[in-house]
């Protein structure tokens, strides 16, 4: 497998501004994504993940604006190019958006529309990307549809968002992510707003297309439980920041940097137990403080100022 | 779907029985009745009727007879599509509706189409460009015309079009039109005149639609499924007419019903000023004079079209959202 890079960002910051204020929503960031990989980035609601993943399709509306950066992708048997150099207008940022790189959304009940049929839904991500006759995308959708284990897909072609469990919706979502055969996928929280055994069917379902089909996901979680199960790379971000890096077995056994400790601690187990510990916003703030992401032993990087990180860490 | 529409069908049956005796009440209602203000007036000019003259009259309009026997006899009439016969233009109901409902249906599609095709792309405009120098722009236009009285922007532009082109354009038709047949020459007689009460009728209607439908689509923009097709690839334009719009524009389509009965009653002022041939004076001046056949004849079409409006809007709105269909 190669290790290659598909996708790195580079001091990408993006704030929300309004009249009052301006709220750096992702503060000089710097990410790789390895091809082939999953690569999660985890960290609470408002730490800038989601719209790192928006950034890379540019999908940030305002007042959301992109102030710097660059997001380097290098497709398979492309040149590599930066996404936040195209266009509004031009024919590259279509392409991308939803032929190189695809997403599922969080909310499968609102993120399609509810007057238009599945069918048509999916059939238009291939027909925007591919000249095929008609019945050829329909072939293509219904059998996207089998492959993400929703039966009678001729059928349900016909049928209305509506008419779909919350489940079978994010299969919907999944099928219409991958049926132009993208190189990246990202995953917005994709189980969050499912129930637990309903969450477990999806995730095993995005494994096993992941096993089949070669390509890069991005994966963006609060839930450490998920990460566990998916992930290869993990991303630690709070605050717009990322504070930590590595492999899933190096953050979740092995954290540094306290802020990965204590959301590792506050995962609640089945034994009863004391009450978890909050992590406090303002130790993130001023304990921690801002500090560069530094590269230790073992292909990690840690937000850490040199003296706090451990030494057998240190290179 | 079929079994739906049969089963609203039926179901207006014991509605309209109860509205009509509800509308037979209500012209009722009023002291006196036509045959006592024609006496009135005729006695005012010192004509002499004797009682037996007014007696006859009563009794040709069925008016001796006790309330509930009058109300049948002028409601089996009205089924049979015998509406009565005005007292006060002394002709039947039924040619003087029929002949007016031709040209108010006419004028209302005409102020319709002119409303939906200025304000709804205005609207989607606006919401799309919120915020931008255009969008204040038609919000200031639009709050204008919401605010100008219709008689009064009617006023103007007769007046403007009589000073500065010298043409008259009260009515539908020039003097040497009025009365002939059908032809071409009268259908683009028709034309010139038809652009004022057009405007006039559709102004109003354009500024609320305009901000009805901006408020809806800005609704829509910042819905998932809109990021959703933007993640797809969806070109702006083919995305913001397929999916926000498709979804913003329900509400209207639901309204085409209710524009039923306005057909009747709508801008009877406006009708008046600009000199229509429109039901509106006519129904007005029929409540006026208690012409009681008119009126209540008015008065039932205007339910019996409000009543059917609910069931096309229903129809219309099923067609549409596949939501509702299906439930």
């Amino acid at each position: 497998m190669s290790t290659s890079t598909i996708l790195s960002i580079r001091n990408l910051s993006i704030s929300f501004k309004n009249e009052i204020s301006e709220q750096l929503a992702v503060n000089n960031i710097n990410l790789d994504m390895k091809r082939s990989q999953t690569t999660a980035i985890v960290g609470e609601s408002g730490s800038g993940k989601s719209v790192t993943a928006y950034a890379m399709m540019q999908l940030i509306q305002p007042p959301g604006k992109i102030t710097s950066g660059e997001i380097i992708f290098s497709p398979a048997q492309q040149d590599s190019f930066d996404i936040l150099q195209l266009n509004d207008n031009s024919p590259a940022l279509y392409d991308l958006r939803g032929g190189l790189m695809s997403m599922i959304f969080q909310e499968p009940m609102t993120a399609l529309s509810p007057v238009h049929t599945i069918g048509n839904q999916i059939m238009e991500a291939i027909l925007t990307h591919q000249a095929i006759p008609k019945q050829a995308a329909f072939d293509l959708a219904a059998a996207m549809l089998e492959r993400v284990g929703i039966q009678n897909s001729r059928e349900r072609m016909h049928q209305y968002p509506f008419e779909f469990s919350g489940g079978m919706r994010q299969r919907v979502m999944i099928a219409m992510a991958l049926v132009c055969q993208p190189q990246i996928l990202i995953c917005d929280e994709p189980t969050t707003a499912l129930d637990v055994t309903i969450q477990a069917e999806i995730l095993a379902l995005l494994k096993e297309l992941k096993a089949t089909i070669d390509i890069s996901v991005l994966f963006i979680t609060h839930d450490l439980a998920v990460v566990a199960q998916i992930a290869d790379q993990v991303i630690v971000m709070n605050q717009g920041r990322i504070l930590e890096t590595g492999s899933v077995r190096q953050i979740l056994n092995d954290p540094i940097h306290p802020y990965s400790q204590g959301l590792i601690a506050a995962v609640p187990g089945m034994k009863r137990q004391p009450r978890l510990d909050a992590i406090s916003n303002d130790s993130t703030r001023h304990n921690y403080g801002v500090h560069p992401l530094i590269a230790i032993k073992g292909d990690r990087e840690v937000a850490l100022p040199m003296p706090l990180i451990p030494a057998e860490y240190q290179l | 779907m079929g079994t739906y529409i049969l089963k609203r069908l039926l179901a207006m049956i014991p509605t309209l029985i109860i509205i009509s005796v509800v509308v037979f009440i209500l012209i009722q209602l009023p002291p006196g009745d036509i045959i006592s203000a024609s006496l009135a007036s005729l006695q005012q000019q010192g004509m002499e009727v004797s009682t037996e003259q007014i007696a006859a009259l009563r009794a040709q309009y069925n008016l001796d007879l006790p309330m509930p026997m009058q109300y049948l006899h002028w409601i089996l009439n009205f089924v049979q599509g015998d509406m009565g016969y005005s007292i006060k233009y002394e002709q039947p109901v039924n040619t003087l509706i029929w002949e007016r409902l031709g040209y108010t249906i006419i004028i209302a599609v005409a102020s319709l189409l002119f409303t939906w095709v200025l304000a709804i792309p205005i609207g989607v405009y606006s919401a799309v460009k919120q915020y931008s120098v255009g969008d204040y722009l038609f919000t200031v236009i639009g709050l204008l015309g919401l605010a100008t009285p219709s008689f009064m922007l009617a006023l103007i532009l007769m007046y403007c079009a009589y000073t500065w082109f010298g043409i008259s354009v009260g009515g539908l038709f020039s003097p040497e039109y009025a009365d002939s047949d059908w032809s071409f020459a009268r259908f683009v007689d028709l034309l010139n005149h038809i652009w004022i009460p057009m405007i006039v009728l559709g102004t109003a209607g354009t500024a609320s639609i305009m901000r009805v439908m901006r408020a809806n689509l800005l609704d829509e923009l910042g819905k998932p499924y809109v990021v959703t097709a933007r993640a797809k690839g969806v070109r702006p334009l083919k995305l913001i007419f397929k999916y926000p719009v498709r979804i913003a524009i329900n509400p209207f389509i639901s309204t085409i019903g209710w524009l039923l009965p306005t057909l009747i009653s709508g801008e009877a002022i406006v009708s008046i000023v600009l000199n229509l041939p429109t039901t509106g004076p006519l129904l007005l001046q029929a409540l006026l004079s208690q012409d009681m056949f008119l009126a209540g004849s008015f008065l039932m079409l205007l339910s019996i079209l409000t009543v059917f409006g609910m069931l096309l809007s229903d129809i219309l709105l099923a067609a549409v959202d596949p939501r509702i269909r299906y439930e």
